[in-house]
């Protein structure tokens, strides 16, 4: 049982890596930022949330495990935040770099 | 070479690259994004040296409220980089080679150290029981150096008063400058009205769990100050103005409050800033309560800098254009009521 | 950025010092919380400094000389 949680662990978190450096090369590749804003809060919350997904059997108890969640949860509305601001002063200023 | 060491090597070589990137990126913006960037995986380095409060700390303080301070100054300052020549290749050269000469002295001293090291670990745990904590470094921070402690919450009140001072004197009393406008239909003002609450409930988490693990009242206050910042940045409230008696009040009731149960050691126990048996812990987390609240409200003011609003003077005419809920014509108008 | 690499060697001392239970020396890890502490309202006194250099002068860097009328500008803000 602890040897299937954890291939799933490490499947789980290597799939999240692979998110990650999808964002990162999206982030360095595409032309201008709010394509990058897309490729990163696209790729990266998908990512974060499959880390927290194959941690979850790692974790100390129910309470450990909701901890987990929590983090995703609040990563996740502050990346959207972040992203819909940092859009919103691309368009106000009228120039993208 | 096991995971463990594979994924340090590689953690040092990311912090030694984004640090040399700091310092020599051209563009102030960029430098304290990657001051940023950098002070996370500082943070990272600390939990890898099994030292989970600091990580806390650096995380909270050290990037994260510093970040902004030096974001804010980067801002007010874009109009001087225009003319800033960076030092000659000399200077930057000793510079370099110095600091890498003490980096390598320093390390090298570490390196030196008879095995096992010089440590006070079994002294600080022997005594921690009598406390009734089980936070050794909450133990360190409260009981062996609480004067430490204290001092260092007089510095971080002596700052803002040194800060505050920097202002003209006609701005004396006056409100920080926050340059925010309010949006009630804005998405940022939907992140202050939800991060707020369940971040000042993590914020009396860590202070009550660090008796017994990683927090305490430092962590706590810091993402106390990260909440009101917030909420002050989206514009959903303003900045108090300095004079305000009950700001000042706050801001000294951490250090009044543990410099009371300092000298209340004199007549209930051994002398300055020592405990009645059995009382520690109720003694010490009634000073951390008070700390965590003065530290919150002092890290977010040492933050916002000095203060821009003029009581005395007239406002200038531009001010009649700003919007009726900007904190700037607020303040103002506490003054000018005509306006 | 040179504080937070003294506080990373202390970091390292503390991890040396690992016995009696616990993985660090509980003691250079509170010095070190102390010192992130100090240096935080240091770098905000620092960083004030600098503001109300920009506001007197219009400069973000101290001139190799002194300005002609320092004295006037000094009483007047």
């Amino acid at each position: 049982m602890t040897l299937g949680l954890d291939l799933f662990t490490v499947l789980a978190v290597s799939a999240g890596c692979l998110f990650f450096i999808a964002g990162t090369v999206g982030l360095l590749r595409f032309p201008d930022t709010l394509t990058r804003l897309h490729a990163l809060t696209k790729a990266d919350n998908l990512g974060l949330g499959l880390v927290v997904l194959g941690l979850l059997p790692q974790s100390a108890g129910m309470l450990g495990a909701l901890k987990l969640v929590c983090v995703w949860l609040i990563a996740q509305v502050s990346s959207a935040v972040v992203s819909q601001v940092i859009a919103g002063a691309i368009r106000d200023k009228g120039h993208e770099s | 070479m096991s995971p463990a060491t594979i994924f340090d090597i590689g953690l040092a070589v990311l912090v030694l690259g984004v640090a040399a990137w700091t310092i020599l990126v051209r563009d102030t913006f960029a430098a304290v994004v990657s001051f940023v960037v950098y002070g996370l995986l500082v943070a990272l380095v600390w939990v890898r040296l099994s030292a989970v409060d600091v990580a806390l700390t650096e995380a909270a303080i050290g990037s994260g409220v510093t970040g902004m301070l030096l974001l804010g100054a980067a801002a007010r300052l874009r109009p001087a980089e225009a003319g800033a020549t960076p030092p000659s290749a000399l200077i930057c050269a000793s510079a370099a080679g110095l600091c890498t000469l003490i980096a390598m002295g320093l390390a090298a001293t570490t390196l030196i150290l008879p095995d096992p090291a010089p440590t006070l670990a079994p002294a600080a745990m022997a005594g921690l029981p009598a406390s009734g904590l089980g936070n050794p470094v909450t133990g360190v921070l409260f009981v062996y150096r609480a004067l430490d402690t204290l001092l260092e919450k007089v510095v971080l009140v002596l700052a803002l008063v040194g800060v505050w001072s920097l202002a003209a004197d006609e701005e004396w009393g006056g409100t920080p400058e926050i340059s925010a406008t309010r949006q009630p239909d804005g998405i940022l003002t939907f992140l202050a009205q939800l991060l707020p609450p369940v971040g000042i409930v993590l914020a009396i988490y860590m202070f009550w769990v660090g008796a017994d693990h990683p927090g305490g009242a430092f962590q706590g206050g810091a993402l106390l100050t990260a909440m009101w910042l917030l909420v002050l940045m989206a514009g959903v409230r303003t900045a108090p103005a300095t004079g305000l008696v009950a700001l000042r009040l706050v801001i000294v009731a951490g250090p009044v409050i543990f410099l009371a149960i300092g000298f209340a050691g004199f007549a209930w126990a051994d002398g300055f800033l020592s405990y009645p048996a059995g009382y520690a812990k109720p003694l010490i987390v009634i000073a951390e309560a008070a700390l965590t609240l003065s530290i919150g409200v002092t890290l977010g003011l040492l933050a916002l800098g000095p203060r821009r609003c003029m009581a005395s003077a007239p406002p200038p005419s531009w001010a009649s254009g700003c919007s009726a809920s900007s904190p700037a014509r607020s303040c103002y108008a506490k003054f000018w009521p005509s306006m | 950025m040179i504080g937070s690499g003294v506080f990373m060697l202390f970091g390292v001392i503390a991890r040396r010092g690992a016995a009696g239970g616990v993985d660090a020396d509980p003691v250079p890890q509170a010095l070190v919380i102390t010192g992130i502490v100090v240096a935080f309202s240091a770098t905000a006194m620092a960083v004030a400094l600098l503001l109300r250099l920009f506001k007197a002068t219009g400069e973000a860097t101290l001139a190799v000389s002194a300005p002609k009328d320092a004295g006037g500008d000094g009483d007047r803000s």
